[in-house]
């Protein structure tokens, strides 16, 4: 493992989102764009069904938006920061340097931990600001959630990188709708009681079900669920794992069908 | 200055076995032997590397530094002595290339082609378009898997060592620009540290001062002229101290009198570091200027491999661009 590889790959993003008007909307615009959005709907739920006591619709919805949206810019920057070697048709030149695959994949998560952690820390104060809700008041319940959905960013966006290297730039799109996808099973919003039942045993093979679901019982419930812990981070070792065999293996493809190059004149 | 190397040749010369030219194949002389006594290979390396570099920092007090004919003649001399003294033999073979083959289903863009590059040689890579000149670029630099075959450099397998190998190898092509919302010092600076560069900021300052570059050091890559951009990706290929260098066609677009000049820079970094490189290009006169050897290159397979001489000797034609237009329509089993 090469220090000075991963400082490049490192360096180079900096650059690039430092300078680029868009890149900085991208970081924190949408997300307090949303937290305007979900802070609304979350007064309007309030008024209409008041808290119980057990249930604070504020702390809930706007957790787990945060969260969701942790889990999003993780993948996002991810993708994106292989993306813009594609796009800017630097990515022959990163391929026949001597950087190596783990080194690429461990510089892309550092850039990706390095937005998560400015997003996170400007949406936080911005949420206590707008609606008083302290994220802060979780505790350290939520570092083992929060970690694994971190992970299972960085495994979808190894996927990502596996798909466009396969398809083409064209796939770019993937980068930006992976996440949506799973946003309706992941129980992000509400229980996976409301789920039929088939679905309920679908989506266990989810780690985002396990680590929303776990944490929506740690506000509630104030109790660390650690099965729903212990299935996150199983699942997101088992996925990180293939996410990394089929990069590997989509890698390998490339090289023998010749994508690569294709990859800088689609 | 020929003349006087030329004298003193004779020196040397009882080492030289066999009565083949000096600017024969040079796959011809692998069988020679060391021949100055009590002295192992290494130390006979040592030796005429420390004599080539005083010859070359003497001829640059007294001609100034990068001028291209200057740069020319020394590298035709030290070929020239090189192969008379069978010293080739001696010299580290950089790349080797075996049976490599590229099969895209029915299509076969590279057939089972072989050859070497030894150390201080620049070897260039020519043939019409599709010819496959490309795609075994492409498969030195590991970008595309071989069908079957072996890539060699420095004695170890592509495959097997492959950043190590990378991390001694360098290239520009027109297939891979720089990233164009980076300036070119922070460019240089990120391919640096991509190339393990420890002292990488001085580094960088170093290309674009030595590519002439320093002034537009702020400004972004995707600002520049394509000879700007042209001058920063061969800048770009120095940055590791490449000892194998792979240039795919480094002055294309470019106006004669850039072209020579960064043709002159490139020479002058490849002297110094005593790099061995493989050149593709379509401009035949620069061809002829920079080759050591020309290997080329129909329909994927290997039709030729000799000197610049050999080959218009052979074809009794000063011109090698109607050596090129003569090779590149003959049917393969009719050539060399």
């Amino acid at each position: 493992m090469n220090f000075l590889h991963i400082l490049g790959i490192f360096y180079r993003n900096v650059v690039i989102i430092r300078r680029s008007v868009p890149k900085l909307f991208s970081l924190f615009g949408f997300i307090t764009v949303e937290l305007f959005l979900w802070g609304f709907v979350t007064l309007w739920v309030e008024t209409v069904a008041p808290a119980d006591g057990n249930y604070d619709f504020m702390l809930l919805i706007l957790s787990a938006f945060i969260f969701w949206s942790v889990f999003d810019l993780s993948q996002r920057s991810f993708g994106v920061s292989f993306l813009e070697e594609v796009w800017s048709r630097n990515i022959i030149n990163l391929f026949a340097s001597p950087v190596k695959l783990s080194e690429l994949i461990l510089g892309f998560a550092l850039i990706g931990v390095a937005q998560v952690l400015l997003a996170f820390f400007y949406v936080t104060p911005l949420a206590f600001l707008l609606y008083t809700l302290n994220i802060w008041d979780l505790g350290l319940y939520i570092i083992p959630f929060f970690m694994n959905i971190l992970v299972f960013g960085w495994v979808l966006g190894v996927v990502t990188i596996g798909l466009v290297v396969r398809f083409g730039p064209s796939a770019d799109i993937l980068a930006f709708f992976i996440p949506f996808l799973l946003l309706p099973f992941s129980a992000v919003y509400y229980p996976i009681s409301v789920f039929p039942p088939l679905l309920q045993k679908l989506t266990f093979v989810l780690p985002t079900r396990h680590m929303f679901e776990g944490m929506r019982i740690a506000i509630t419930e104030g109790i660390v669920p650690l099965h729903n812990v212990f299935w996150a981070s199983a699942l997101n070792l088992i996925c990180g794992l293939l996410g990394f065999l089929f990069l590997y293996w989509m890698l390998r493809l490339a090289r023998t069908k010749g994508y690569l190059s294709r990859l800088v004149q689609d | 200055m020929l003349l006087r190397a030329r004298r003193l040749l004779p020196f040397f010369a009882p080492a030289c076995r066999g009565e083949e030219s000096p600017l024969h194949f040079v796959e011809t002389q692998r069988d020679r032997e060391p021949i100055i006594p009590n002295l192992d290979k290494p130390s006979m390396l040592r030796l005429f590397g420390i004599c080539k570099q005083t010859l070359y920092k003497y001829l640059c007090c007294c001609y100034g530094e990068a001028n291209i004919v200057l740069l020319t003649m020394l590298r035709k001399l030290q070929f020239f002595a090189f192969s008379s003294i069978s010293v080739s033999t001696l010299m580290t073979t950089v790349l080797s290339v075996r049976n490599l083959t590229k099969q895209y289903n029915n299509f076969t863009a590279v057939n089972r082609i072989s050859f070497e590059i030894k150390e201080g040689e620049i070897v260039s890579l020519l043939g019409p378009n599709g010819a496959g000149k490309t795609t075994t670029i492409q498969m030195l630099l590991d970008l595309v898997s071989p069908t079957s075959g072996d890539i060699e450099i420095f004695g170890k397998n592509l495959k097997e060592h492959r950043e190590e190998l990378l991390s001694m190898m360098n290239f520009t092509g027109p297939y891979s620009l720089l990233p164009y919302n980076l300036t070119p010092k922070e460019g240089l600076t990120v391919f640096a540290l991509l190339y393990g560069v420890r002292d990488y900021k001085e580094r960088a300052k170093f290309l674009l001062d030595e590519f002439d570059l320093a002034g537009l050091a702020n400004k972004k890559i995707g600002q520049l002229s394509s000879g700007e951009h042209m001058r920063l990706g061969v800048a770009k290929a120095f940055v590791n101290n490449p000892r194998l260098l792979l240039l795919d066609e480094p002055t294309a677009s470019l106006d004669p009198a850039i072209a020579q000049e960064l043709r002159a820079k490139i020479l002058k970094r490849v002297q110094e570091s005593s790099g061995a490189v493989l050149w593709t290009s379509h401009n035949m006169r620069e061809i002829e200027i920079v080759s050591d050897r020309i290997v080329f290159l129909s329909q994927g397979q290997i039709v030729a491999d000799a000197t610049p001489q050999t080959l218009k000797k052979r074809f009794g034609q000063e011109d090698l661009e109607e050596i090129f237009i003569t090779i590149a329509k003959k049917p393969i089993s009719k050539s060399l």
